[in-house]
């Protein structure tokens, strides 16, 4: 019967060992405390890192006004939607780095002219690939320095920065300001003895001599890693592109993109020295998942690149109504079917605000991944984290796990020899002295 | 095979008689065990007290740290000795391990990860507590009976808690209560001064056999004068001691013990607030003292005598200390000694400790990974990262705090109860009534 007993369970973990196990876990241990709320009468959105794949339930904390928690409304949220969608955008893992910022250790790949191919492996954790962001110059192919005339009759915003930067001031229409240089599309305007600021070149009616004009075609094609047939091109000429700045290559969607490896190749068969544009470069190669490939040579560093998605359905979707109260928690939650690929991958959760607004708590601990909040429409939302958690049915890869340390048991009985020669004589004496001292002893309790 | 047979002789008369067959199984088990995963397992811990250590072996600074001093010692010394059989291991060691308050850096133990001999350092760093391990078995063999000793060698070197502390997590806690067990064993053998002085060295190394000192002195004492000087030169000593440190250095060790270690704060963590002072902080009832000097005095007034009488008080001791303190996983280990000893009596608290184990290992979760699967990173780094994070499977399930408040209202609950158990049945009137030697000559069980 005991040996019956044990043949089983002997089975049975033989055989969890070997399908491998499955366990529910969540994003993080512990929800994190509330430092304030907001109300959102529009969407909010939280990315997140996730760790693990079947993303299966949702916990989040709001509270409509009026709503103590003691007592659940029918419809606590008045129709608010809640959807979870990829979220490339905050994926750090591409050499993109932020929006502003132009590491010194880069450098410009020189002229892409007819002769010159550039190209860069990369692969995609998401779907939907419709096209790659690179950072390109023109040798000031926008203006030289000098003097520039804004267009009459309208006061022109000075910023900080271009495109998205602080207010600095305001100069009247038709006014002359000395310009300095440009990026993405903006010049450098000089206001005062110390003080910059930047202007959308739109706004000038009339802007320094360029240094040089650049007006041949740059094509983007897109191969599957292991071919030479493009399946995706996309060209802009290089008279649209804006000195040191980025550029977007956009192709028809690539749907099926997900978790694939591709090369994209950069070339302009007509530029010539003096008509010719350059694209940025990282010599350190921080791209983990591919390499550059220069005049057909591969080399540690990465062309300075971002896929683009155009990703429109969510991953799930549902309304914080259906959802059902957790007391402990003070937040609602809801279990649906595990979605499949969402380990490794920057995901976002979205509220969308149903027939009133959504009162929603926050916390300056953000979730994993570190990225703050953003409330569509509503630039001044506070910039921690939303208050959530979710759960993962994720697989445990007993046999993976086994392997893994047997291997690395392996390489450390390598590299340390006598030791582990001398380990497994002392374990086999001991089991032999045992031996011996088992056969000589009496069984009486003594 | 003369050699043999007087070899085994010799070890026999340590285990105070033949061997029998259930007790060769399980030392052979428990050392098999240690030896196979001594060199694949550790926590950060064992890092920093080597880092430490480090620097009186690589360097020459002897006294640099000046907290645990013993303690250190030891490590400083063994290290020292170590040095030959660990090649290129002078670099392994944290630059910041002996500054307070800062500590192992994520990337220094990565290093120390990364050593090509780290097996084999591993298993060298931890031998001096596989061997305390066993020799606290073999001196709780010479507390009990003989028909008793595969029991309490089974929950002593088998004990998960004990497996987990030593060879696991890596702490030296099992030496400190080596020493604290051989001064058990010597004031069982009438040596009571000398099992005293093991008693305070034990005490000196780790703060828990502070706690059963004042049931040791009143256990042992043969009058009640001997036991009031005893008290009065321990508490003036300390004073003494104390005032001369104060003097030297300006600050008073007892005072900087209570205002700044974390551990003793511990131990005033559960306390009831009575009432706001006008400067507003809070008068709070502690817990935890209350009902140690309740033990205590309920303890005196039943006039225990020897060993036989300082197991119950010590187990339930240490059981109210894990039912009413914060503590960290890897102390407790301190529960273990005295229960091994009390179950052995009484059989009835087998049960309650396994319980107490599950409970407690439940428990050591609340610190994730890093007191669980993050031990094993000296096996596998990659391996350990395919597993996921304790904590994490529980949230999924249920808020972590209400589970984690449930176990150790749980644990509580049950240590109490064992506590409450032994006082009432080990030293109910009529188990007074045959007065035993005070000290013992033999062990009574």
């Amino acid at each position: 019967m005991r040996r019956g007993i044990a043949i089983l369970l002997l089975t049975l973990g033989g055989a969890v060992v070997l399908v491998g196990c499955s366990v529910s876990t969540s994003l993080v241990p512990a929800m994190a405390e509330q430092d304030g709320r907001f109300g959102v009468d529009t969407e909010v959105r939280q990315p997140f890192y996730s760790e693990s794949n079947g993303l299966h339930k949702l916990t989040i904390q709001f509270n409509p006004e009026g709503f103590s928690g003691s007592q659940v409304p029918i419809d606590p949220s008045r129709g608010a939607g809640i959807e979870l969608h990829y979220a490339p955008g905050s994926d750090p893992r591409f050499p993109e780095p932020s929006f502003h910022s132009w590491p010194e250790h880069q450098e410009w790949l020189g002229e892409l002219t007819g002769d010159v191919v550039h190209e860069q492996t990369f692969c995609t954790p998401y779907p939907d690939l419709s096209g790659i962001e690179l950072r390109v110059a023109t040798y000031g192919a926008d203006l030289s320095s000098g003097t520039g005339t804004l267009k009459p009759f309208e006061t022109v915003e000075v910023l900080h920065l271009p495109v998205v930067g602080d207010h600095v001031g305001f100069l009247p229409g038709g006014s002359e300001v000395e310009v300095v240089g440009s990026t993405e599309g903006w010049a450098r305007v000089v206001l005062g003895d110390e003080e910059r600021g930047w202007i959308d070149m739109e706004h000038f009616a009339e802007l320094p001599e360029p240094m040089r004009s650049n007006n041949e075609d740059v094509m983007l094609e897109l191969f599957e890693l292991d071919s030479d047939e493009p399946i995706r091109e996309a060209v802009v000429n290089a008279e649209e592109m804006f000195d040191i700045s980025h550029v977007a290559f956009e192709f028809p969607v690539v749907e099926d993109a997900l978790d694939q490896c591709y090369r994209f190749r950069l070339t302009s068969p007509e530029s010539e020295p003096g008509n010719a544009v350059t694209f940025r470069y990282d010599p350190d190669g921080p791209y983990e998942d591919g390499q550059a490939i220069l005049n057909g040579d591969p080399v540690e560093g990465d062309i300075v690149f971002q896929p683009i998605y155009d990703l429109q359905d969510p991953l799930y979707s549902g309304f914080l109504d259906d959802y059902e109260f957790a007391a402990p928690l003070d937040a609602f939650e809801a279990r649906f079917d595990p979605v499949d690929h969402t380990a490794d991958r920057y995901l976002e959760v979205r509220v969308t605000s149903g027939e009133g607004s959504v009162n929603v708590p926050w916390s300056r601990n953000r979730p994993p991944g570190q990225r703050p909040l953003e409330v569509v429409g509503d630039p001044d939302a506070p910039g921690g984290g939303l208050i959530f958690n979710a759960a993962f049915q994720r697989d445990i890869p007993v046999v993976d796990v086994a392997r893994t340390s047997g291997r690395d048991l392996y390489s450390r009985a390598r590299m340390d020899r006598p030791f582990f020669a001398g380990m497994a004589v002392l374990l086999l004496t001991t089991v032999v002295a045992g031996g011996m001292a088992w056969r000589r002893s009496g069984v009486d309790g003594r | 095979m003369s050699r043999l047979r007087s070899a085994r002789e010799r070890i026999g008369q340590v285990f105070q008689g033949p061997f029998n067959k259930w007790l060769i199984a399980i030392w052979v088990i428990a050392i098999l065990i240690r030896l196979a995963l001594a060199p694949f397992a550790a926590h950060m811990d064992l890092y920093s007290i080597y880092s430490r250590a480090a620097e009186a072996a690589y360097d020459g600074e002897w006294l640099g740290w000046g907290s645990q001093i013993v303690v250190q010692s030891i490590h400083n010394v063994w290290l020292f000795i170590l040095k030959p059989l660990l090649p290129g291991a002078e670099d392994i060691w944290s630059a910041t391990a002996g500054v307070f308050g800062v500590g192992v850096q994520g990337h220094e133990f990565e290093r120390f990860l990364g050593y090509e001999y780290l097996s084999r350092l591993l298993f060298l760093l931890k031998l001096p507590y596989i061997l305390a391990d066993l020799i606290a078995g073999a001196l709780l063999l010479r507390l009990v009976s003989p028909d008793r000793r595969v029991l309490v060698s089974a929950l002593w070197l088998l004990n998960p808690l004990v497996i987990y502390t030593t060879v696991l997590f890596a702490r030296h806690d099992s030496m400190a209560i080596a020493v604290m067990l051989l001064g058990v064993v010597l004031a069982t053998a009438g040596k009571r001064y000398l099992g005293l002085g093991f008693l305070l060295l034990a005490a000196v190394m780790r703060f828990f056999p502070v706690l059963i000192a004042p049931f040791f002195l009143i256990a042992y004492r043969r009058t009640r004068r001997e036991l009031f000087y005893l008290a009065s030169v321990l508490g003036g000593g300390w004073i003494l001691i104390d005032g001369v440190a104060w003097g030297l250095t300006g600050d008073s060790p007892t005072l900087t013990l209570l205002n700044r270690y974390p551990h003793v704060n511990y131990l005033f963590e559960l306390a009831i607030p009575l009432y706001r002072f006008p400067f507003g902080q809070t008068l709070e009832l502690f817990l935890f003292p209350l009902v140690y000097l309740l033990i205590l005095f309920w303890y005196y007034e039943r006039e225990p005598a020897g060993t036989r009488d300082l197991i119950p008080a010590a187990t339930a001791v240490y059981s109210v200390v894990f039912a009413l303190t914060f503590f960290h996983p890897q102390y407790a280990i301190w529960l273990v000694p005295f229960m091994t000893l009390a179950v052995a009596r009484y059989r009835f608290l087998l049960s309650l400790h396994i319980v107490q184990i599950i409970l407690l290992l439940l428990h050591t979760l609340q610190w994730g990974a890093a007191t669980t699967t993050e031990l094993f990173l000296p096996l596998s780094v990659e391996a350990v990262s395919m597993l996921p994070d304790p904590r994490n499977v529980i949230a999924a399930q249920m808020p972590l705090d209400l589970f984690f408040a449930l176990v150790r209202t749980a644990l509580a609950a049950v240590s109490i109860w064992i506590a409450y158990r032994l006082m009432t049945m080990s030293y109910r009137d009529d188990a007074y009534r045959e007065h035993e030697p005070v000290l013992e000559r033999s062990t009574s069980t």
